[in-house]
């Protein structure tokens, strides 16, 4: 295996890269390293925030010099872990009219009919990719490439959380009241983000499967609020 | 209690963070500058990560319905119990139904206020830390407003004289540089890029908050500014399209999309957080082992106090 490409970031972080694309392939080295450290003995190593191709090793360098944490980093041997099945989570969305406050948009850039757009964000499985931007937030990768649609010109304000959207080749979920640019399709009822959860405060993690499927306005207010 | 009478600009419920959560895009927020709040719990005899008010730009009037201790420390604001000036970084005694206000910033930019005992409200998801953005911690998860009531701790009046040291006291805030390290897109940078980072005052910009402090000078990049989203540290300098820095403070995203070209070191988070809109900062390099040296001896005057913050296994910051 290449070795890993390690280097400071800032004085009290070190950055770790494991590849310079985003693929599945990447993403697995990602998700092996963060397991990797977390069942190490390691000495003095905080928070990890891991992307589609990196991870940041928050560390006490009071308690670890750089260079000494650094090499039990290398040593650390990712082809060895095994990476658990893949929790998949079924998101339940309604596309009404409603709520996709953005459809008409979506439907004149896709040229698709309202039908075939939510049978196609209904058909894959998607791959969470990493967590960031607001807390609670996932990225996803696997949208069909016919859904492809820009921004928004203009973004609103406020998206309400739960909304479901497009963004050029990308799809997502708001987990907060939020400003946002996004071409939204739909909203979930699920809480992404529950602070009064203790058990659970976040719904999704990294590498988690997403699939959407399809509620009605009915089911949305009577069954999950 | 404590009946706030007025607000001030922006007033919120801080401790020393969050922590554990990043990884799910939660910043940790928690108070700007740490050296500022550890005197302020210190001079009421709290624990060093008790709850204090972190006050922006101008302060809020507060009534205290009962007797209490409170130190206040950090920027400047002229404060006053009942009208008369009352001394910054000491330990004060406050009579029941006494007024505290503020008055002009005479210098930095946020103040820290402790009162023995601590703010009574919960811990959300283990920090009583306010995150506006989401709603968490503090009173009702926002800043302070008029008419709020802020319920104490177990207070123990019992007073004793305390005064912080003289020499960790920040008399002024703008004559040293900050301290940085090269981040992991320095090399993006154009050439005229790297010198004016390191030649250029900046001056601090009117839209900063505690999501980041924002310069309003343009550097240049060699290449296009969009990158593959990665992490994001406290204190990381990064460069958006438009060109103009932004160093990241404690409530900012965890990941972003823009070259990270400086992070400011560890020991000069605290006096960045001190730059209000309109004043002048300075970038100068320093290597690594020099800026944790930096720390290290910074933390020493602290430890003297016990005042060095301790970690718990994983809550690194």
């Amino acid at each position: 295996m290449k070795p890993l490409k390690i280097e400071p970031f800032g004085d009290a972080a070190l950055l770790v890269t494991l590849g310079e694309v985003i693929s599945l392939e990447v993403h697995q080295k990602v998700v092996s390293f963060v397991r990797a450290i977390e069942s190490s003995s390691i000495v003095g190593v905080g928070e990890l925030i891991s992307s589609y191709n990196t991870v940041t090793v928050y560390y006490d360098f009071l308690q670890i010099p750089y260079s000494e944490l650094k090499s039990q980093l290398e040593e650390l041997d990712i082809e060895k872990i095994s990476i658990p099945e893949k929790n998949i989570v079924q998101i339940p969305v309604c596309y009404d009219e409603e709520f996709a406050l953005d459809m008409k948009e979506v439907i004149s850039k896709t040229n698709l009919s309202k039908e075939e757009i939510v049978k196609l964000h209904t058909s894959k499985e998607y791959l969470v990719y990493m967590l960031g931007f607001m807390p609670g937030f996932f990225y996803l990768g696997g949208m069909d490439t016919r859904l492809r649609c820009e921004r928004k010109e203009k973004p609103r304000l406020k998206v309400a959380s739960g909304s479901v959207g497009i963004a050029g080749g990308q799809t997502g979920v708001y987990p907060l009241d939020s400003p946002g640019g996004w071409q939204i399709i739909g909203k979930s009822p699920v809480k992404f983000f529950d602070k009064s959860n203790s058990s659970n405060y976040f719904k999704i993690q990294q590498g988690d499967g997403i699939r959407f499927y399809e509620i009605s306005k009915d089911e949305f207010i009577n069954t999950f609020q | 209690m404590i009946e706030v009478v007025k607000s001030g600009l922006y007033t919120t419920i801080q401790d020393v963070g969050r922590f554990g959560f990043q990884k799910y895009g939660m910043p940790v927020s928690g108070v700007l500058d740490k050296d500022a709040f550890r005197l302020a719990n210190w001079l009421v005899g709290n624990a060093i990560n008790e709850a204090v008010l972190e006050i922006t730009l101008t302060g809020p009037v507060l009534r205290f319905h009962k007797e209490v201790v409170i130190g206040i420390t950090g920027a400047d604001m002229q404060p006053k119990i009942d009208g008369k000036l009352v001394e910054m970084n000491s330990a004060i005694k406050v009579s029941k139904n006494s007024m505290l206000s503020f008055g002009k910033l005479k210098n930095g930019c946020r103040t820290y206020l402790s009162v023995s005992g601590g703010f009574d409200v919960v811990h959300e998801m283990n920090s009583k830390a306010t995150y506006d953005y989401a709603k968490l911690g503090g009173l009702n998860g926002q800043a302070l407003a008029a008419g709020d009531s802020l319920l104490l701790g177990n207070v123990d009046a019992s007073f004793e004289e305390k005064k912080v040291p003289v020499h960790l006291v920040q008399n002024s805030y703008s004559t040293m540089p900050v301290r940085v390290i090269e981040g992991p897109e320095f090399h993006l940078l154009s050439k005229a890029g790297k010198e004016v980072l390191f030649t250029c005052g900046f001056t601090v910009g009117s839209a900063s908050n505690r999501m980041g402090v924002r310069l309003n000078e343009v550097v240049e990049l060699d290449l296009g500014s969009e990158m593959i989203s990665s992490g994001i540290v406290q204190g990381t300098v990064q460069l958006p399209s438009s060109g103009m820095p932004i160093v990241l403070l404690a409530d900012a995203q965890t990941t972003g999309g823009y070259p990270r070209v400086l992070n400011v070191i560890k020991a000069d988070l605290s006096i960045l957080a001190q730059q209000k809109p309109g004043d002048k900062i300075r970038f100068r390099k320093i290597s690594l082992e020099k800026a944790q040296a930096v720390y290290y001896n910074k933390e020493t005057e602290f430890t003297k106090l016990a005042l060095h913050i301790e970690h718990k296994k994983r809550d690194l910051y």
